[in-house]
């Protein structure tokens, strides 16, 4: 990689990007390196691990993890790997455990990481391991932010707030939002795409202009009729939308400033019975404690936490879906994908929540699978020696300015469609692969964040 | 003991039902499914024991449909920018292990009928993908033939090959 200058294949003042980032084996080990072993990485939700002894698994980059609630209450997060001959210590997905046994010679971990027994410690080793050293590889940071946990492999890395930075004030939103507390349903759909991680992050990071197109075949059936809290009802209503890209990378797009979500959020829970409009005056009522500008926005719609984690959530009465696009070579990527619902929202909108997340972004969605198709056939696009000249297009929106007028909304606010949220990922994306030499800025003064 | 006769009709209803679904002929399919059919899908997860890996009622399933949904998907399926099965894919579907019993509960007559299913996909150039597992069915006497009153499809693959747009 020694002849390409990052900067130069990521030209986001003039809109263009190399296909080259796509599909070129040296920029993706470079990429497990800077951004996987770097960035702030999510990993579960603490509602997934609720006892002590539980766990659950996962991959940071290529390195596979495990998640663990040690006997004190602490979660920790490991490299899934014996530190003898590196055989996968736990192989099950989640569940409960006091220890895990190396299948391969029996070297046992606690649950805190700690390396508790050797087979042939006094005969094969004469005692002389020291094995307060070879504990599990553990994850050098772990931090929850409103549950959420994120690891990080950099132990010098800034703290999980400074790396949120203003999308804190988003997730809040959704935090505060939730009654009880965000509580993720049990199980995971796992699914492969031969595609490359970031055509799916950057799918969700800001473009609502594919939604139209790519999904039309969703949006010409009768979805109210089938689901009554669905999103699609807002094609009946003049909405006015905007997409906010955040300094860090992170960007979410179709938001309503002005109040508009709750609105229809109060218009379907009518619908929906007392219990359900109860609660939705309930949600909102929280979110005015934290502030109004917040209460405006009620919900997040869909956007990327940076680098690779996606999080939608139209609603107070719909599930949220986070999902993972777990990088598995230049070429591939493996998406891992959640539903939660509030804690104590009511039964009727936990009942539906399961059912609403398995018909949309879903495995067998309406919506995902052609996403699908997009991301492998584009993916396929940059392997060819012509094709890899070329660049995309992301020019739109780009010699427009940046909406004013909601000052105390943080973030770089742009018209609906646009594509800032997305060049503002991949300039972001350059500047941590080139170690920050030659960093650039999409914007030359960046608006002042408001308080998060 | 299910009587031989019994056993043919039950499998020439599934070996006539996949070959809908291996020539698209999806109306035609949905026309099999009672009324108040339901279509699930748990997902699979790799667990400590073999019963706890199929995961119930409590955990988000892939599919889990009522015959409006069905429905839905089909008329989806039909409209032009459904580009995930827009050149539809190559499918070919084997009905394996057919096992007919009289079932409990349910109305006179039902049947549990329990089979294995492989699916091979192909799709444009090199997409290949094979989807494995079982299906349990709750048959319905009709006429001379049968509705689904329900259908459970487990797949063996806790990460599945490719995202869903086909039927099984």
């Amino acid at each position: 990689m020694s002849d390409v200058n990052l900067q130069d294949l990521v030209r986001t003042d003039e809109g263009l990007i190399s296909r080259r980032i796509f599909f070129d084996p040296d920029i993706y080990r470079a990429e497990l390196e800077n951004i996987f072993a770097k960035c702030w990485l999510y990993l579960a939700h603490e509602s997934q691990l609720p006892n002590p002894g539980d766990y659950t698994t996962n991959y940071m980059g290529e390195d596979p993890v495990l998640i663990w609630r040690g006997m004190d209450g602490e979660i920790r997060a490991f490299l899934n790997s014996c530190r003898h001959r590196g055989m996968r210590v736990c192989r099950t997905d989640s569940g409960n455990a006091r220890q895990f046994a190396c299948p391969f010679h029996g070297w046992t971990y606690g649950n805190n990481g700690e390396l508790k027994t050797v087979p042939n410690f006094e005969d094969g080793y004469f005692g002389d391991l020291e094995k307060e050293n070879w504990g599990l590889h553990e994850v050098s940071r772990l931090t929850s932010y409103g549950g959420f946990i994120f690891g990080n492999w950099d132990a010098d890395a800034e703290s999980l707030d400074g790396y949120l930075g203003d999308l804190r004030w988003y997730l809040d939103i959704l935090i505060t939002r939730s009654l009880g507390g965000v509580e993720v349903i049990p199980g995971q759909q796992r699914y492969s795409v031969a595609g490359n991680w970031k055509i799916a992050a950057e799918n969700f990071v800001g473009d609502s202009y594919h939604l139209a197109h790519s999904h039309g075949s969703a949006y010409a059936l009768p979805i109210r009729q089938l689901n009554p809290a669905n999103p699609m009802v807002f094609r009946d209503r003049k909405l006015e939308y905007y997409d906010i890209a955040m300094e860090g990378g992170h960007g979410f797009t179709q938001f309503t400033l002005s109040g508009e979500r709750v609105e229809v959020d109060r218009m379907l829970a009518e619908e929906m019975g007392p219990e359900v409009v109860e609660y939705v005056e309930e949600c909102h009522a929280r979110l005015v404690k934290l502030s109004e500008a917040q209460a405006k926005v009620h919900a997040l719609p869909f956007g990327n936490v940076f680098p690779n984690f996606s999080i939608n959530d139209f609603s107070a009465l719909r599930p949220v879906g986070l999902y993972l696009w777990t990088p598995k070579g230049p070429g591939n990527l493996e998406v891992w994908q959640w539903a939660a619902t509030d804690r104590d929202a009511p039964q009727v909108i936990k009942d539906m929540a399961r059912i609403d997340f398995t018909r949309f972004q879903s495995t067998s969605g309406i919506v995902g699978p052609d996403d699908t198709e997009n991301f492998e056939q584009v993916t396929q696009s940059t392997a060819g020696v012509i094709g890899q000249r070329l660049d995309f297009n992301y020019q739109m929106t780009l010699e427009r300015e940046l909406v004013e007028g909601f000052d105390d909304v943080p973030g770089y606010i742009s018209t609906y469609v646009s594509e800032e949220n997305q060049r503002l990922f991949y300039q972001h994306w350059a500047n941590l692969m080139d170690g920050g030499r030659g960093a650039r800025q999409v914007y030359d003064k960046p608006r002042l964040a408001a308080q998060g | 003991m299910t009587s031989p006769d019994l056993q043919h009709k039950v499998e020439q209803f599934l070996f006539r039902e996949v070959r809908m679904l291996a020539e698209g002929r999806f109306e035609e399919w949905l026309d099999l499914f009672t009324e108040d059919t339901r279509y699930l899908m748990p997902i699979r997860e790799t667990t400590a024991t073999r019963e706890d890996s199929e995961r119930g009622e409590e955990f988000l399933p892939h599919v889990d449909d009522d015959k409006d949904f069905m429905r839905a998907r089909v008329q989806r399926l039909r409209h032009h920018l459904a580009h995930a099965e827009q050149p539809p894919s190559r499918l070919r579907y084997f009905v394996s292990n057919i096992e007919v019993e009289d079932a409990e509960g349910g109305e006179k007559g039902d049947l549990d009928v329990r089979c294995n299913l492989l699916v091979y996909q192909s799709r444009l150039e090199r997409t290949e993908k094979i989807f494995v597992g079982r299906r349990e069915d709750r048959l319905r006497p009709e006429k001379d033939s049968f509705l689904i009153a329900s259908r459970t499809v487990v797949l063996d693959q806790s990460l599945l090959p490719r995202s869903i747009t086909i039927f099984f």
